[in-house]
């Protein structure tokens, strides 16, 4: 019987030292109250858009003139020939080329993820080659709802009075708004809209080449935080 | 990869899945302490040699026979998970200021689901199934600089993980074995055991790179490994042999009725009494390997992609001109070429995987007939991989109860007091073993913890209280004794 208290006062220890461990426990928590930190963010930088394909194609001058699936407008004033090649040509009105032209309709664009973006600048790196400054505009949509635009002032055209003739590379960076970065985030698609800014090379050729090479690359920086 | 989840499953994914993301090398090792204790039932798994001084039957099932648990890191849970205000968060940047260059996490959980010894002849017939999940993670600190630093700094633009690896196994082991008293001093025992791998998944120096152009315009993104994996479950593989999807549905039984994938080994072990106050033991585990053939798959994956953003070019001339893509298909391209190397390849084929060879060695001093001191050292050789912990114990011991202390280091630089009881009544054992007992109240913030605890039905037991009556052949007194003197005595007296 003796023996019988002995064990039982072992086990009382026993017990009784579990319950002040257990209730002394400081760091207890379950894994669905876990969060990640809420400062905590990824700066990162990403190419989003490029000019060039892998098959060797780039953007050229003709691309950013008009879509070319829709008729040409009947624009006032004097024509230009845009030269494709040696046989090919088109006759457009020179107004087309400092109209805004809607380039890209409604292209999906998605990115959307498990996690949100904060300061978020888009770094526009255009090397033009053509002999008029270049303005992109990008404009995103979310439920047929057309967001703020993002546009950067217009990229220097290459001095066609100097030869070789270069192209002049520019590069725009611009920081988001609180609107501008709510629609980019949660767009689904995107509108593209370019236009020329007009020069004194307009009045001084009738013929301009269709194939000016424009290298255009959209980079992204911005901070990648989680949702949860 | 996707992973179809069915509604009363998730929890048990889990549980297997999250077995998966944590490895580098197998311990299966219990607390050092248990070698004290030739008669506990789990301390008679892992050693071959170990048997019970007496005649009892040993019979254990699952609900009884308890479990192993083992969580061993370079880093503590508090350094990934802090509370700054109270509430749990994940600190990506507090973790990677918290730990080494190199990095490791193990776990593994071993339950026997059934246990039974009976003496037979000279020796001790011992047999069990016991169910084992193994996984450990290495890794190095590079694999958290992605998220720590980005890549948008000018000194962050390349990343690189150097190599990752992991490798997580589930099976069981059916196990026979005989415990031979060979003389007086020596005991020798082996187990010979089937095995059958239930999951199995191993990562060979996997490597992920980022490389950023100066200005942004252009990431290569990087992949190259190799490994194997086999899990119960349908994989259904892309065209390209990436893993599409994994169905999970009924996992748990799919898990517990794989038996397709054979394997063998053998355990060998002694236990040799120096004196009567020494004793040294010594056995060597699992010697063999598991055969995967059935669901069972080979992985690579040497990828490389080079990210320029979304092509602009076919998205402008797609409705104008022949020869381009639609913009929705270059999308969908887009995103497979990233998710490509990223995603490892699978072939079925069959592959081989020895198990994690143990050695324990244990020294045991009796110092009285009550306190004992002792020595265990438990290695783990895998591959290139070696794992050490060295246990020294003070153990008390009374008739029916031992408890011990312990003090544990695993590798060259954690230390932790750990310590356990064992209760041995007429009818069952019971018994606690853990290496570090701070762990029970402040886990997070413990770098190691170990568990062992298990109940075990004796049968034909007699306490050590029979034995010692039994020795003596007599009874206690109770009455007092008689005056007079035996006759012979008389005899002797008359003779004079």
């Amino acid at each position: 019987m003796n023996q019988f208290f002995n064990i039982n006062r072992y086990f009382f220890v026993f017990i009784l030292a579990i319950f002040i461990f257990q209730s002394c426990k400081t760091d207890e928590f379950k894994l669905s109250e876990i969060t990640v930190k809420e400062d905590f963010g990824i700066k990162i930088i990403t190419p989003i858009f490029s000019g060039n394909d892998k098959s060797g194609h780039n953007i050229e001058f003709r691309d950013f003139i008009h879509d070319w699936s829709k008729p040409i407008p009947d624009l006032p004033g004097d024509k230009i020939v845009l030269d494709y090649s040696n046989t090919e040509y088109k006759i457009i009105p020179k107004q087309l080329i400092f109209e805004p032209s809607l380039i890209i309709d409604s292209l999906e664009f998605l990115i959307q993820g498990n996690y949100s973006l904060k300061d978020v600048e888009l770094v526009f790196i255009v090397a033009n080659s053509c002999p008029f400054p270049l303005n992109l505009q990008l404009q995103f949509i979310n439920h047929n709802v057309l967001g703020p635009p993002v546009l950067p002032p217009a990229f220097s055209g290459a001095d066609f009075n100097q030869l070789p003739i270069m192209p002049v590379k520019t590069i725009r960076s611009v920081p988001l708004d609180s609107m501008q970065l709510q629609s980019f985030t949660f767009s689904k698609r995107l509108r593209l809209t370019s236009w020329f800014n007009q020069n004194n090379f307009i009045n001084q050729n009738d013929t301009l080449s269709a194939h000016y090479p424009i290298d255009v690359t959209i980079v992204m920086i911005g901070t990648v935080q989680t949702r949860k | 990869m996707k992973f179809i989840h069915h509604k009363y499953t998730t929890p048990t994914c889990l549980l297997i899945f999250i077995s998966f993301l944590l490895s580098e090398n197998i311990n299966g090792q219990i607390n050092g302490s248990l070698f004290m204790l030739p008669n506990n039932f789990y301390a008679q798994m892992y050693n071959p040699a170990y048997m019970r001084t007496d005649k009892a039957i040993e019979i254990s099932f699952a609900g009884l026979s308890g479990f192993s648990f083992m969580n061993q890191g370079n880093f503590k849970i508090s350094d990934l998970v802090t509370t700054p205000n109270g509430s749990p968060v994940i600190d990506p940047v507090h973790f990677y200021e918290n730990i080494s260059q190199n990095s490791h996490i193990r776990q593994d959980i071993s339950v026997p689901l059934a246990f039974f010894s009976f003496p037979l002849k000279k020796g001790v017939f011992n047999a069990y199934y016991k169910e084992n999940i193994s996984s450990a993670l290495k890794f190095k600190k590079d694999l958290i600089d992605f998220l720590v630093n980005g890549n948008a700094e000018r000194e962050y633009r390349n990343f690189s993980t150097d190599a990752l690896n992991l490798i997580s196994t589930g099976y069981r082991e059916f196990a026979v074995g005989y415990t031979i008293k060979m003389n007086k001093k020596l005991d020798a025992g082996a187990y010979a055991k089937l095995l059958f791998g239930a999951a199995f998944l191993e990562a060979d120096n996997w490597n992920f790179h980022i490389e950023t152009s100066a200005n942004g315009s252009l990431i290569n993104l990087m992949a190259d490994g190799d490994g194997y994996m086999m899990i119960p479950l349908p994989v259904t593989l892309r065209t390209d042999s990436t893993i599409l999807r994994i169905d999970t549905k009924d996992v748990f039984s799919k898990y517990i009725k794989s038996y397709q994938n054979p394997g063998f080994a053998i355990d060998l072990g002694l236990n040799y009494r120096i004196n009567s106050k020494n004793s040294f033991s010594a056995s060597v585990r699992d010697l063999g390997m598991i055969l995967y053939n059935t669901d069972a798959m080979t992985l690579y994956e040497y990828e490389r992609y080079d990210y320029i953003g979304f092509d602009l070019v076919s998205a402008v001339r797609f409705n104008e001109e022949p020869g381009y893509e639609h913009p929705l298909y270059l999308i969908d391209l887009l995103k497979d070429s990233i998710r490509n190397v990223w995603h490892p390849k699978a072939v079925k084929s069959g592959f081989t995987s020895a198990l994690a060879t143990k050695t324990i060695l244990h020294y045991q001093h009796k110092y009285s007939e009550k306190l004992s001191f002792g020595v265990t050292n438990q290695s783990t050789f895998q591959k290139n991989n070696f794992q050490n912990i060295l246990t020294l114990t003070a153990m008390q011991s009374w008739p029916y109860f031992s408890v011990f202390e312990n003090l544990n280091l695993h590798g060259a630089s954690n230390v932790c007091v750990g310590g356990g009881f064992q209760y041995e009544g007429d009818f069952f054992q019971a018994f606690l073993a853990t290496d570090n007992i701070i762990a029970f109240y402040h886990p997070a913030n413990n770098k190691t913890f170990s568990v062992t605890a298990g109940i075990c039905i004796l049968l034909n037991h007699k306490t050590e209280k029979d034995i010692y009556d039994n020795n003596k052949g007599i009874k206690n007194r109770k009455g007092k004794i008689s005056p007079e003197l035996p006759y012979y005595k008389k005899l002797r007296e008359l003779h004079q």
